[in-house]
């Protein structure tokens, strides 16, 4: 108790609340703009963050990934566009709302469904992990190859339209990883002659190409102009009965959120889908979701802004990320010297803490922003994307560059952006690439110590319990997943 | 859509056999199977397979029913803006590599000028250079001065 009453007081210090409020309005900005992400601005903004200590670019790039939340529900409500995918559900009674003249009311709601569910995520996040981490010490290679596999297989097969190319676009992704000195063993693998490949792919520019220039190449594609926006901001703050009327589908919301969260792959789209599909079940009028009901705006909010603490948990406790965002966030916290997994929670828990309270605030200071900045948030899809493009991809690129100074990991960052647009084209989803490279190597290590350990019997990884439940859960996961998937029923079951 | 999944399968198998060739010249280890060759093998393999697997879903779906595309989605499959993809992908590489001969200043200003013209319908190029001297300054305070990290004055300044 008396470490986190001095988190609090480290969080308090005026340099971390300002990395806070800046976070929080870059990641509401971000999370407006159609097109522009929370993950975006996080790989963008990784290379400033070299520059600052430990607490403050962490709690910066947390804020940002609370903000990019609660932001792209703001133009899903108002101009139909969701700012990200995981506020697509929200639009369907948000805008509905929005074309009665209640935008403001939704915005609103959906703010403070969103900091209920950030904040009960973080709860549950300061008692799981912990208690989770002693269990994830006890780890051998065995389990964290299965963890790895589980996490990988489920990203396949829910992050895009078709389970094989999320499978291809995540295998191209730990092909990568390999490129560089084997760790094991001197031997370069991949590098094509280029010595500056030999400490393996640049994570940091990779994932700004990825990211960052390969949207501003597709932002290219679409064409510049201003997206008019024609509704009204009626008023700010919800009527008390509004507010408590939500409470319920809220709560239900932050629950689903955090739960599903928790696990790899599940990412905030699937949670808030399926926090409004729970919803609308469980009301008693579900002809009126999809007219402008209140509920079906506060239960996929608030289950998206859980996700950020859900999506936390087997990041900081076991190292693996569970989506793109916490694998970009997992890059940060080790351009700062630190690895997440087990060993954080016994060797730092001075930043642990920290972490913990700065989380909780910062989703205070979404409340507080989120409702104080309405009126110019909602005004925000003005910006004109023949601004924005040249924007992004001059920080892509200087961004890339300044970090080492190397032209070469500027070609890394061009390389990965001219690859993810081609993908994203071709409709091949990109987050699995981006969790491969985090992966590829924690599974790779733990596949070949594991078949020193058993002299080259793969069947060690049925014999151990958890290993087995592990890859019992990958089957019947991706299976279900992919099954579900091709009836569509994810989303019709929403609609 | 489905052409391009194609393509797609086709880069993906001739990937895969590529980086499966090229481990081949890493040592094999005689113990355990699992020297530094192993994993990426592995991963060569299955992106063939799933390479395949894609080639002959298209080649299934073609024989099954030919689906006229709908006209919506060939409009949208013929507006493509090659040009101007190519030319702010060109842009992008010219501007990672100039900037180490003309530095920092000149090949972002030159830059972000590019891609806003390039970006705007109505050509307004007083906007664009006012636009891009504005953030050329910020990135250079930001970068330059606030991360000191070392911009590049350019080679021919020397």
């Amino acid at each position: 108790m008396e470490a986190l009453l001095h988190a609090f007081y480290i969080i308090f210090q005026p340099v971390n609340i300002l990395m806070m409020a800046a976070g929080m309005f870059i990641g509401i900005v971000f999370g407006c703009v159609p097109g522009l992400t929370a993950t975006l601005a996080i790989a963008l903004l990784l290379p400033f963050t070299f520059g600052f200590s430990t607490i403050p670019s962490l709690i910066l790039l947390l804020s940002i990934y609370n903000g990019g939340m609660y932001g792209s529900s703001v133009t899903a409500i108002t101009i139909r566009t969701p700012g990200a995918p995981a506020s697509a559900v929200t639009m369907l009674d948000g805008y509905a709302l929005a074309q009665q003249g209640r935008a403001g009311t939704a915005i609103s709601i959906s703010c403070i469904a969103g900091t209920i569910g950030g904040l009960f995520s973080v709860f549950v996040m300061m008692f799981l992990s912990p208690p989770l981490s002693k269990i994830a010490l006890k780890f051998s290679p065995v389990e964290y190859f299965s963890v790895a596999v589980f996490g990988l297989s489920t990203i396949f097969a829910i992050s895009g339209k078709s389970f094989i190319k999320g499978a291809m676009a995540g295998t191209l992704g730990m092909l990568l990883s390999t490129v560089g000195f084997d760790e094991q063993m001197p031997v370069a693998r991949f590098t094509l002659g280029y010595s500056d490949l030999k400490g393996g792919l640049p994570f940091v520019p990779a994932v700004i190409g990825l990211f960052a220039l390969s949207e501003a190449f597709r932002l290219v594609e679409k064409g510049g102009g201003f997206t008019e926006i024609t509704t009204k901001i009626d008023r700010i703050l919800p009527t008390w009965k509004e507010f408590r009327g939500t409470l319920k589908e809220t709560f239900r919301g932050s629950a689903i959120g955090t739960l599903i969260g928790m696990l790899p792959g599940a990412g905030a789209t699937m949670c808030a889908f399926i926090a409004y599909g729970e919803t609308k079940r469980a009301s008693k009028h579900p002809e009126r979701f999809g007219t402008g009901e209140l509920d079906g705006v506060a239960s996929p909010e608030a289950a998206n802004n859980a996700v950020t603490g859900g999506a936390m948990i087997p990041m900081m406790t076991l190292g693996i990320p569970g989506d793109a965002v916490t694998a970009v966030l997992l890059a940060a916290f080790i351009v700062q010297g630190l690895q997440p997994g087990p060993l954080l929670f016994t060797n730092h828990m001075d930043i642990v803490y920290p972490i913990f309270a700065g989380l909780i605030m910062s989703n205070f200071m979404m409340l507080i922003m989120g409702l104080g900045l309405l009126r110019f948030t909602s005004a925000i899809a003005y910006i004109n994307k023949s601004v924005l493009v040249p924007i992004v991809a001059v920080f892509g690129i200087v961004g890339a560059f300044a970090m080492s100074g190397n032209v070469f990991e500027v070609g890394v960052a061009l390389f990965f952006g001219i690859l993810g647009y081609v993908m994203e084209r071709w409709e091949f989803p990109l987050a699995p690439v981006c969790l491969a490279l985090i992966l590829g190597p924690i599974a790779e290590n733990s596949l070949r110590q594991t078949m020193i350990m058993s002299g080259g019997d793969f069947t060690i990884f049925f014999t151990r319990p958890i290993s087995l439940i592990l890859l019992i859960l990958t089957v019947v996961s991706v299976t279900v997943l992919v099954f579900k998937q091709k009836r569509g029923s994810l989303i019709a079951e929403a609609e | 859509m489905r052409k391009a999944d194609f393509f797609a399968g086709l880069i993906g198998l001739f990937f895969s056999a590529f980086m499966y060739w090229q481990s081949l010249q890493f040592p094999k280890i005689g113990i355990t199977m699992a020297g530094p060759r192993f994993f990426p093998q592995i991963l060569a393999v299955l992106l063939g397979v799933l390479s395949i697997c894609l080639i002959f879903r298209c080649i299934l779906a073609k024989n099954k029913v030919v689906e006229p595309e709908s006209p919506e989605e060939a409009e949208i499959e013929k507006k493509i803006p090659i040009v101007k993809i190519f030319s702010a992908i060109t842009a992008s590489i010219v501007y990672a590599f100039a900037m180490k001969y003309i530095g920092f200043l000149i090949s972002t200003f030159s830059y972000f000028a590019f891609l806003m013209l390039l970006m705007q319908e109505k050509k307004r190029f007083v906007k664009a250079f006012i636009s891009a001297g504005m953030v050329t300054g910020v990135t250079y305070v930001i970068f330059g001065l606030l991360l000191k990290a070392s911009l590049p004055i350019g080679v021919i300044f020397r």
